[in-house]
């Protein structure tokens, strides 16, 4: 049969099914959610979702029913059990689907601590994960944090502004510190402090039982609420993939008519779980069914909004030597640049009129 | 006080609403989920921080007394 099925209904599925019709393509498109809800932003999950100031109905990517206006089906609630790509179809509740084009949009799921799977324990990745820890977390609940990435670092920011008791875990010497290096790291963790959260930098879990995380340093940290964030691993097991999707500049895999957008790709050999590339690249698969191949080639940028702090990065601190920081903890901006002195990635804090000069700045460095 | 010139790369925008949320006075959504402008030219410094919030770096800022890009 003649016909896109793209799996997965998050942003990157949902934005290639859009840039089809958008394109001009006429041919049906089927868009395939394990999840239950209609195509959804999850920026807000970690922040106004949870903080109870936005609420479900305002995370629609676009209006409720509109997917069918724009010839788009949705078959929400199910899971693709299996892809057979010598006779193109894929498996949904034991019934094929037949698909011209196939594309993998099917995003990463949270990582999980082996062994800690008590009722009090959430991660958060998917609206239901939004759901369940808005309800858990309330004024004077002690939550810990497990990992001083983005989601953990938005949650405690969140929690704490709830009134929430918050303590993060990390085994890194500072927060944020794969991304923004330890210097950076630092002037966050100060931030954080003195917005009242507690931080465990630099140690390793020994034990997590269901009231408490026991470190080996042997400090033993009570929880009402835990949430594990440490990462999300690609979703790509239904191509036998284990670290992410590889394709080309325009999203094409090794199988002819399957592409892959989105968290779950590596992107002309780079793996990036940014909102802006996830649309990015859907734009870039969508022009190469149709026939016209743009290419995605842009910066990555993204952003995070935690303790009264707007973060912006544009392009990426992979191979940085240095970094020029300007600023302080309410406003700065950190330039990271590599060993021969060009400049790889700029990250803002609380100062998003620059973010068009660093765009234009590391573009011209390219 | 500057005035700001204010375009829109409609080919790049997706919809994010970002701009909405920094300067409603100055940016829509039309029927499409595409970002339109209300006004061209603005005072509003607003569109600085909307220019800079845009995920896909969709919105430009000109201001108009220097020529330069201004955001």
């Amino acid at each position: 049969m003649n016909g896109v099925v793209i799996v997965g209904a998050g942003l990157a599925g949902a934005r290639c099914a859009e840039a089809l019709r958008a394109g001009g393509a006429e041919i049906p498109i089927t868009l395939v959610g394990d999840e239950r809800a209609e195509p959804y932003e999850r920026p807000a999950l970690s922040k106004e979702f949870l903080a109870g100031t936005l609420h479900e109905d305002d995370l629609f990517l676009r209006p409720p029913g509109s997917w069918a206006d724009k010839g788009v089906e949705l078959r929400l609630g199910s899971p693709v059990e299996r892809i057979d790509l010598r006779r193109r179809t894929v498996l949904i509740g034991g019934a094929e689907l037949s698909w011209s084009h196939l594309v993998l949009a099917t995003g990463t799921r949270a990582r999980r601590l082996p062994g800690v799977g008590f009722p009090n324990v959430h991660h958060l990745r998917t609206l239901a994960d939004a759901v369940a820890l808005r309800a858990a977390i309330n004024h004077g609940t002690r939550l810990v944090v497990i990992g001083a990435g983005f989601v953990g670092a938005e949650v405690a920011s969140t929690a704490a502004g709830l009134g929430a008791h918050v303590t993060i875990i990390e085994a890194e010497t500072s927060p944020l510190a794969r991304v923004a290096g330890a210097e950076v790291g630092r002037l966050l963790a100060s931030r954080w402090r003195a917005e009242g959260v507690a931080l465990h930098l630099g140690t390793l879990i020994a034990r997590v039982t269901p009231a408490r995380v026991e470190l080996v340093d042997g400090a033993a940290i009570p929880y009402d609420v835990l949430l594990v964030a440490i990462g999300a691993e690609p979703a790509s097991e239904l191509l036998g993939a284990d670290a992410g999707i590889p394709t080309d500049a325009c999203g094409r895999t090794a199988h002819d008519g399957v592409y892959a957008c989105g968290d779950v790709a590596r992107f002309e050999g780079r793996r990036l779980e940014h909102w802006t590339s996830a649309s990015g690249q859907a734009a870039a698969v969508a022009s190469t069914i149709i026939g016209a191949p743009r290419p995605y080639t842009g910066t990555p940028y993204f952003w995070s909004d935690q303790f009264g702090l707007r973060l912006q990065m544009v392009g990426t601190t992979a191979g940085w030597s240095h970094v020029e920081l300007d600023g302080d903890a309410a406003s700065f901006r950190a330039r990271y640049v590599d060993a021969a002195g060009k400049p790889v990635a700029v990250l803002l804090g609380n100062r998003a009129a620059e973010v068009g000069p660093a765009r234009r700045e590391l573009a011209a460095a390219a | 006080m500057s005035t700001y010139l204010v375009e829109i790369d409609r080919s790049l925008c997706s919809g994010f609403g970002s701009c909405l949320k920094e300067a409603p006075t100055v940016f829509t959504l039309d029927g499409d989920g595409v970002a339109t402008l209300l006004v061209a030219e603005t005072g509003n410094e607003a569109v600085l921080s909307a220019a800079g919030s845009c995920p896909m770096g969709a919105i430009a800022v000109y201001d108009l007394e220097t020529g330069e890009e201004a955001a």
